[in-house]
């Protein structure tokens, strides 16, 4: 068992997903159980994802993440329980349900043959309305007349995220959403991400996601691990809880972090990883960790402000 | 915002111009749809034209070899140009997409369908045209003749799309698909009196031959091409082929997934 992990969350089982008070149940899981051979199985007692929020689903690879999601889009039948759509969401995959719904997945495509501007018009066809500043968003007129076969992992997943939210859909799913997209791209898709949830305060997404800014943006995460819930809460609320406020790195030989590690005030918690010490904690933080790192000889040290990025380092299946 | 009138055709009619492309743009497609019967057809009359039909009806050995290649292309069309490749790109996860935008099935095999369809049409007519115009020994035939023809080929074309559709709901693999594809498409090319004479085979198995369904399917597009039978002769058979192809399209369309 990975200690980094559990360590933190065991901590949280009391936490109580914080809710907007407004928001109704989207999806519902309840008794939820699937086997995938025999080393893996994904088992969820009760889950209740809230409208108007945006969720990040995280976790280690294996953790169920995309299993999880598989479920919920219908690909693969649980072998127990439910995980059904609810409230203003029941019909979101009927024809008329899917008007507000945006879905972007991992391999899967279009016909390679089929130009980009076609699958575009196709959407427009279907569709009341199609905002053309997101399509220029994800930089779609400049590779409108090619193939789809022919553009980049980066291109593809650029058509599909701007197909699944040029109709600024209500409910939105993505899987790894950013994962083959530079920086530019990266931050255009957060930013419309963020502009999608102020425009409308019933925007509601769900996404799988190893990247920091995005999940970042979250208002709830899901923490995955092994096939069951770690933690589903406030993303605030995970970080304050497990990691304080502030945190610093200290990167030297084993014998030189073992050092610093035992000079540190016990209020503050410490991870050890190759050649690495992370340290969280409070406001006081990166005054201590600054004298420490005086005291010793460093390959290197910073310190920052808790955010995603620590709890998504954490993550790893063993 | 882009506003945008919602047209029920629409959708359907851009699948039928993305789809015609996109066979188009395959050379293996285009091979065994335009390239392959023609070739076929060269080197079997060089070889053995000249004489009679063997199907008799008055016809030489060239009208029995373009109607027989005219029959194999739509069922070689309809195995490898539409089941093998929709189970291809179900099983590539390349309509799981489609699944997310806001309209029927129906309206994408529509479109799907229409373009073999109208890829039929379009080589069938060339087909027909090119060798009655340019080849010796070819019987003349009107154009309303030939109409019937191409529009007899064209009722069959339809049963074998909704047959090859509602096998596609069936098989996951592509490589299934073609070899499901190859199980039916080779004893039939061969053995239903396409380009290879039924009667030289066997008489015990002549008779299993004579009452398959392509056999019976060609001859009847032979009699139409002889003038034996005309529109009005024809129009019960096309009516219940075209009744049984939408019946096999929209059960099939309705039973099919978008992925594997």
């Amino acid at each position: 068992m990975n200690t980094a992990i559990t360590d933190p969350y065991k901590d949280l089982a009391g936490l109580e997903p914080v809710m907007p008070a407004t928001g109704q149940t989207w999806i519902k899981v309840e008794d939820l159980s699937y086997r995938a051979g025999a080393d893996f199985d994904l088992v969820i007692p009760k889950l209740d994802l809230r409208a108007g929020v945006k969720t990040a689903i995280v976790g280690g690879n294996g953790s169920g993440k995309t299993t999880l999601l598989k479920l919920l889009l219908g690909d693969l039948t649980a072998d127990a329980g439910s995980i059904a759509l609810q409230g203003d969401a029941a019909d979101l995959f009927g024809v008329q349900g899917r008007q507000n719904l945006g879905v972007q997945l991992q391999e899967t495509g279009f016909n390679p043959v089929y130009r980009v501007r076609d699958l575009f018009a196709v959407n427009a066809a279907a569709r009341p309305f199609v905002d053309p500043a997101v399509l220029e968003l994800m930089g779609i007129p400049e590779i409108a007349k090619r193939r789809f076969g022919d553009l980049s992992s980066g291109q593809k997943q650029r058509v599909q995220l701007a197909l699944a939210l040029g109709h600024k859909p209500q409910f939105a799913i993505f899987d790894e959403p950013t994962s083959n997209l530079d920086p530019v791209y990266e931050e255009a898709f957060v930013d419309l991400l963020n502009g999608l949830a102020r425009e409308n305060p019933d925007f509601t997404a769900l996404y799988i996601s190893h990247t920091a800014n995005l999940v970042e943006t979250c208002d709830q995460i899901l923490i995955l691990a092994h096939g069951r819930v770690e933690t589903h809460a406030a993303l605030d609320d995970v970080l304050a809880r497990s990691y304080g406020t502030k945190a610093a790195l200290f990167e030297a030989p084993s014998e030189t972090l073992a050092a610093i590690a035992a000079a540190l005030p016990k209020s503050v918690t410490h991870k050890t990883s190759k050649g690495r010490l992370r340290v969280f904690g409070d406001a006081n933080l990166p005054k201590i960790a600054l004298t420490l790192a005086q005291d010793h000889t460093l390959n290197r040290f910073s310190t920052w402000n808790t955010c995603a990025a620590d709890i998504l380092e954490d993550l790893k299946n063993d | 915002m882009t506003e945008a009138t919602l047209r029920p055709g629409a959708i359907p009619l851009r699948f039928l111009k993305m789809e015609t492309f996109s066979y188009l743009s395959a050379p293996a497609a285009v091979f065994w749809t335009f390239v392959y019967p023609i070739a076929l057809f060269f080197i079997l009359n060089t070889i053995f034209g000249g004489g009679e039909s063997p199907s008799g009806m008055g016809l030489s050995y060239t009208d029995y070899l373009i109607t027989g290649l005219a029959v194999m292309t739509i069922l070689s069309t309809a195995l490898f140009g539409f089941a093998a490749v929709l189970v291809d790109m179900r099983a590539q996860q390349n309509l799981r997409n489609l699944a997310f935008m806001p309209f029927e099935k129906r309206q994408f095999y529509t479109g799907f369908v229409a373009s073999r369809m109208l890829i039929l049409a379009v080589f069938l007519t060339v087909f027909f045209a090119a060798f009655i115009l340019l080849a010796s020994d070819v019987t003349a035939v009107s154009t309303g003749q030939l109409a019937v023809v191409i529009a007899y080929l064209m009722s069959g074309a339809f049963v074998l799309i909704g047959v090859s559709l509602m096998l596609t709901t069936f098989i996951s693999k592509s490589a299934t698909a073609q070899a499901i594809a190859n199980i039916i498409n080779i004893p039939v090319i061969f053995m239903s009196d396409l380009f290879l004479p039924a009667a030289l085979f066997p008489e015990p198995l002549f008779s299993i031959i004579s009452h398959g369904p392509f056999y019976l399917f060609v001859n009847e597009v032979r009699g139409l091409f002889a003038g034996q039978a005309g529109l009005i002769d024809a129009l019960p058979a096309m009516g219940g082929m075209i009744a049984v192809g939408a019946v096999l399209v929209i059960w099939a369309g309705r039973r099919a997934k978008w992925s594997a």
